[in-house]
């Protein structure tokens, strides 16, 4: 039997790590201004892909976020993003991180993590020469005979080690010596969503009493730009990269990759007050539904979305009327933008169109795995600020669109209680609402 | 199409697709802790509400030039026993030189009691305890050496059981034969345990069935399961002398017993730690 307790869960304290800041506030003025993070690629030569553009993580400095840089000196991109962001989060919300003797009231055994996190990238020199030399071009098959003996002699164990997705979730444990609870998910596109939505289910259960949640990813590599662009799912407006995001648009022609890492402090109110610390918003529903169509495409209908809404709004005891703004998964591609309308509007009703909806992702690009929990920091920073960041480059709306999608500039506007919605390949959906705190 | 079979959420939403299976889905990417989180995770999801039935466990499909690179660069597979590969995965021996890493899957389906009653289900074991933990050490890719993270967790799950460590009739410890890594987790046990540790047989699956990774936390609670059902313990092999420091009362020889309360767990490279204790139906 699962023992239920009815802890109330708060966010205390947010980190970001991503193409248009490296921390919080930086970012919310770029998102208030319309700035996109998009620009030619760099981090490898993208000149002869069919997408030569992306969001990158700029002038990232891992030593400006840690004591200890040389104990993390083999991480992924991911990873290394991860620990910047769990470094601000964790000042904002009084842990003490790289300490034997952390003096902040928190029992590190009820100190989780729950991360959506992706895979790192392969160690690409060292891997493909491993492969060319161990290629037998005769038989046109590969001599693993001879590939044993290369890549051996070759790869670092700690960088291949790096690569597996469990590995930021461990660096976040070295810096802050969580023992509680730790999981990582990787639900495509919706998994940093599930990470906050499922921290928060172990907190109200009470099996922890502070998680450290979010997402971290990167795929701008030879091998995830190739196996998107294969998908089709990229836009390949090459001659426009800060233009290339535009939801909802009649010219939308897909998603621009990004990458980065966001960490929100989730607690247990009773844990929040008796340490004192500030309270940033309070999450009050989660929902999580899975297509059951095909692997590379939502089911028509928006009913997988609908139902993770629903499961949401269920979970948080309020009626559609009651959500003020909508933080959509809105990626840019034809098929979300046209079904996730579909999805609100079946599940909001008339109220759909009352309800202001936008999208992030036309400036800061899509995290992938750690998209949903830097989207879920913007709602936290538009109910304070009381303004609803824009959907940028929207100015050849979809005439089959019909929400309010706030378009090309921000909104004043008081904001209660914001939705966030994330949808993965696979047909994973998950929605968090969360509530101002008062 | 390709970037999708390294998507490991794919496995889950195959399985959605086929058996139009619409409700909550995760996929846990916690390495060799993945199964057993993954069936903690669904235990709660049904425990609040949010889904009846839920299909949980692992797969894992690792047995490829690559991986094995992967597991003999970190020193983690054993290279000593190619010429008798049935020997070679010897968790808690003191000839322990590695692990042996296979492949796999396992699932099993839990459900809400009330939804098994209505269905009139045969009921094979009752989840009543989960624990969940870290290790954490700077060389990550071994467990810390006193197995701390594993001994939280261990404690957690018999305490949210509502169990004394003695009632525990059975233990499946993660033991992959690489000897620091079972050291670790026999100290961890012990500490857990105390003076109960003596009597309660610890029954290391991986000794035949090998590290089957992400799979390996379902097909130990499967094995469990299959230990109440039959009243028996089976024999582990490989493992002739105990290594030094390892207490534990390993079931060497198998033994016909009531298996009221059994305990596993897992833990894997990077920290991720989890133990559940299943108890008999009534």
């Amino acid at each position: 039997m699962v023992k239920q307790t009815h802890e109330r869960v708060v966010i205390t304290g947010m980190g970001i790590v991503c193409p248009l800041s490296h921390d919080v506030e930086t970012l919310w003025q770029a998102l208030l201004t319309g700035k996109s993070g998009a620009a030619k690629t760099t981090i490898f030569d993208a000149s002869t892909f069919p997408t030569t553009f992306g969001a990158e993580v700029k002038d990232y400095k891992l030593a400006e976020h840690t004591k200890n840089p040389q104990l993390h000196e083999f991480s992924n991109r991911g990873s290394t993003f991860v620990i910047g962001a769990t470094a601000q989060a964790c000042k904002q919300a009084a842990i003490d991180i790289e300490t034997d003797q952390p003096a902040d009231g928190i029992d590190r055994t009820r100190l989780g993590i729950y991360l959506g996190a992706g895979e790192g990238s392969v160690d690409n020199d060292v891997f493909f020469a491993a492969i060319a030399e161990s290629w037998d071009n005769e038989s046109r098959e590969m001599d693993w005979g001879k590939w044993a003996q290369v890549a051996f002699g070759r790869m670092h164990p700690l960088r291949e080690l790096e690569q597996e997705p469990n590995m930021p979730a461990a660096h976040i444990a070295m810096l802050t010596g969580a023992r509680g609870p730790t999981r990582s998910c990787l639900t495509a596109c919706a998994a940093s969503t599930q990470a906050v939505g499922e921290a928060t289910m172990l907190i109200r259960k009470g099996d922890a009493d502070v998680i450290i949640a979010g997402g971290a990813h990167s795929m701008i590599h030879p091998l995830g730009v190739t196996g998107f662009n294969r998908l089709t799912a990229l836009s390949t407006r090459n001659d426009s990269p800060e233009t290339a995001s535009r939801p909802f648009t009649v010219s939308r022609d897909g998603f621009v990759l990004g990458e980065g890492a966001a960490i929100l402090i989730l607690e247990s109110l009773s844990s929040a007050k008796k340490r004192g610390v500030e309270i940033l918003a309070e999450v009050i529903g989660y929902g999580s539904s899975s297509d059951a169509f095909r692997v590379t495409d939502m089911h028509e209908d928006g009913r997988g979305g609908m139902q993770a809404i629903n499961a949401a709004l269920a979970d948080a005891g309020i009626s559609a009327k009651d959500v003020d703004y909508i933080n959509t998964h809105g990626t840019s591609t034809a098929e979300n933008d046209s079904i996730e309308t579909k999805a609100i509007k079946a599940a909001l009703g008339e109220e759909a169109k009352n309800t202001p909806v936008s999208s992030v992702k036309s400036m800061l690009g899509h995290l992938i795995g750690a998209a949903g929990a830097a989207e879920l920091i913007t709602c936290v920073l538009a109910m304070r600020d009381g303004v609803v960041p824009p959907t940028m480059n929207l100015h050849d709306p979809d005439p089959q669109l019909d929400l309010d999608y706030v378009p090309n500039e921000p909104r004043k506007m008081p904001v209660n209680i914001a939705m966030n919605e994330s949808f993965g390949f696979g047909g994973q959906n998950n929605v968090v609402i969360i509530k101002k705190w008062q | 199409m390709w970037l999708l079979k390294y998507l490991p959420n794919m496995l889950a939403c195959h399985v959605g697709i086929i058996h139009d299976i619409q409700g909550p889905s995760n996929t846990i990417t916690c390495a060799e802790a993945s199964a057993h989180l993954a069936i903690a995770e669904a235990a709660q999801v049904i425990g609040r509400g949010a889904s009846d039935i839920a299909l949980a466990g692992g797969a894992e499909a690792k047995v490829n030039p690559i991986v094995m690179i992967r597991q003999c660069l970190l020193k983690r597979a054993t290279s000593e026993n190619n010429d008798d590969p049935a020997s070679a995965c010897r968790p808690f021996d003191a000839n322990a030189r590695g692990s042996v890493f296979g492949e796999a899957a396992g699932v099993v389906i839990l459900e809400s009691l009330e939804n098994a009653e209505r269905r009139n289900a045969r009921i094979y074991a009752e989840i009543v305890g989960i624990g969940q933990s870290n290790n954490i050490n700077p060389t990550y890719e071994r467990v810390e050496p006193d197995g701390q993270g594993i001994r939280i967790a261990v404690g957690k799950a018999i305490a949210d059981a509502e169990i004394e460590p003695a009632d525990l009739d059975l233990i499946i410890p993660h033991g992959t034969g690489i000897s620091s890594d079972d050291l670790a987790e026999a100290r961890a046990i012990q500490a857990a345990l105390g003076d109960a540790v003596a009597e309660v047989p610890v029954w290391p699956t991986k000794s035949m069935l090998s590290n089957t990774g992400a799979a390996s936390g379902a097909i130990d609670m499967i094995a469990s399961v299959c230990a109440m059902k039959e009243g028996k313990i089976p024999a582990a092999i490989n493992c002739d002398r105990r290594a030094d420091g390892c207490n534990l009362s390993i079931a060497d020889q198998t033994r016909e017993t009531n298996v009221r309360y059994a305990l596993s767990c897992s833990y894997t490279y990077g920290g991720q730690t989890a133990a559940l204790v299943l108890k008999q139906p009534q």
